[in-house]
């Protein structure tokens, strides 16, 4: 499977906030869920991935192309859309569409004006004095319009009402399904990307924690309550996650990854008592994942 | 991309231009016509005196053409400080050529300033009988207004693009100079007993603003009417 994105060993370092060798990869066609608490570095890396940032070593590649040698071909096609707003405010949303669609080739102007009859953007009206709601769809549009092979969202939905938010992904969703594009979407509202994500990406403290398929990274991780917990192998294939003792009862309670039924026999097999297996959300595996880094076992 | 730049160039700073291009048009007009009515002597205009009256507003015009080139600087990039730069880098246009594009279309947008002068100098001349010995250059005039904006122009646009560092160091390196030049200077003409050392302040105005100096335009001859 090819790449839309790819790093190795991206590093990048600020006081003392740094990113640590991070390799992303991420599958061309997917939808990508970048999750990571405040802090972790989700928006400087995305600000690594498109050169606006400087690395310290590490190489990155956006559809194919090198970064920063060739990253006005990426540029071109990649929707990008940050954390902030980022437009002139003094121009009106028609303006700012004629704006940006003179620098992209494949800019679909009636696409883009029907998406703006379809946000309820008036033509005329100052960015300045457009609702938060309205930035973001604005925002939304012109990353759509220039009909990218590569959406960049960082946490697109941030403060945007249900109404707001459901209209924006679900624009997201449609051009994804027609034109088969990736999205790398940021953000740390778990429930909001468990919806729409295939693969998920987990950052904490500058370091990649995980990165997998969802239903890997949601299925494999339990959290299982021991009545004897077992003594771990070099055979057993089970990686824990955190560990402690039960708070309802005696025994311990485990937070495990490749966790699978074969698994809980062989270990009743060598005389754990199993009580429970619990499945997570990806909120509670999110949560869970950032514990373990934070305290190996 | 060029016209699409120059168009968010002009939204940008089109009511900061309204002044510069009043007192453009205005200036020449001004200038003339109170060097007219003063150098007036028996229903007669006195050559000398209309030139000498010119010299004395001859500041206004290289400071309004300094004026003019250093808002139109700042103006060009005060969008993208505004917004940390994030859209410009987000734009699929190598940095140089993004940087090229602001520059022409801030370069494009002085003809405005300049062409008011040129209408502003042109009327006052027409207004203007000019005496037989004297000529009317407001050809040159608007030439040499146009070079000027420019120069201040582009000396203010490379400050207003780099960062507040870079015009820290800018600011430090030329104070070091000029204090450690002149301490320089004083102990080696008392420790060899020579007076005749260029100062470093004498050195800059030498290699800023005479010929071929950047800034000579600014201290040239900026007479509407002269022989």
């Amino acid at each position: 499977m090819t790449q839309a994105i790819e790093t190795r060993g991206l590093r990048y370092r600020a006081g003392s906030f740094e990113i640590r060798s991070l390799g992303l990869s991420v599958p061309a066609g997917s939808i990508y869920g970048f999750l990571g608490p405040n802090g972790s570095g989700k928006t400087t890396t995305i600000r690594l991935l498109l050169g606006m940032a400087r690395r310290v070593a590490g190489e990155v590649r956006l559809l194919g192309h090198d970064v920063p040698a060739q990253l006005p071909a990426a540029l071109g096609r990649i929707g990008y859309v940050p954390e902030r707003p980022h437009l002139y405010q003094a121009l009106t949303v028609a303006e700012a569409l004629r704006f940006h669609g003179a620098f992209y080739p494949a800019w679909d102007a009636a696409w883009a004006e029907s998406l703006r009859a379809q946000f309820a953007l008036a033509a005329g009206q100052r960015i300045g004095r457009l609702s938060k709601g309205e930035v973001g769809k604005l925002m939304i549009l012109l990353a759509l319009a220039q009909r990218p092979d590569l959406l960049i969202l960082d946490e697109p939905t941030d403060g945007l009402d249900p109404i707001v938010r459901r209209d924006v992904l679900t624009a997201v969703l449609e051009y994804v399904a027609e034109m088969h594009a990736t999205v790398f979407v940021s953000s740390h509202l778990v429930h909001e990307l468990e919806r729409i994500c295939d693969w998920v990406g987990v950052l904490d403290h500058g370091s990649l924690v995980a990165q997998l398929p969802i239903e890997h990274f949601k299925s494999g991780v339990k959290r299982v309550r021991f009545g004897t917990p077992p003594v771990l192998t070099n055979g057993l294939h089970l990686e824990v996650i955190s560990r402690g003792a039960d708070p309802v009862g005696a025994g311990e309670l485990w937070v495990v990854r490749n966790w699978s039924d074969d698994l809980g026999h062989s270990l009743t097999e060598a005389g754990a008592h199993v009580r429970e297996v619990i499945d997570l959300d990806l909120e509670d595996v999110f949560v869970e994942l950032l514990r373990g880094s934070r305290q190996p076992v | 991309m060029l016209r699409a730049m120059l168009y968010v160039q002009w939204r940008a700073a089109r009511w900061l231009l309204v002044p510069f291009v009043l007192l453009a048009f205005g200036l020449p007009l001004l200038v003339l016509g109170a060097a007219r009515r003063f150098a007036l002597e028996g229903g007669e205009l006195l050559p000398e005196r209309l030139i000498a009256l010119q010299s004395e507003a001859v500041f206004f015009f290289p400071a309004l053409a300094a004026l003019t080139g250093f808002v139109v600087a700042l103006a060009v990039w005060q969008w993208d400080h505004r917004t940390g730069h994030v859209y410009a880098l987000s734009l699929p246009v190598s940095r140089p050529r993004y940087v090229l594009l602001r520059l022409l279309a801030g370069m494009a947008l002085l003809a405005i300033p300049v062409a008011a002068l040129w209408a502003g100098a042109i009327t006052a001349v027409a207004a203007t009988p000019v005496p037989a010995v004297l000529h009317a250059y407001p050809l040159a005039f608007g030439l040499r207004f146009l070079l000027a904006c420019l120069i201040a122009y582009t000396i203010s646009f490379a400050f207003a693009a780099g960062t507040m560092r870079t015009t820290l160091v800018v600011v430090i390196v030329l104070v070091a100079f000029l204090s450690l030049g002149t301490v320089a200077v004083e102990v080696t003409e008392r420790l060899t007993h020579t007076t005749d050392l260029y100062r470093p302040i004498e050195l800059l105005h030498l290699a800023l603003l005479t010929w071929p100096g950047p800034f000579q335009v600014f201290g040239g001859n900026w007479l509407l009417i002269d022989v």
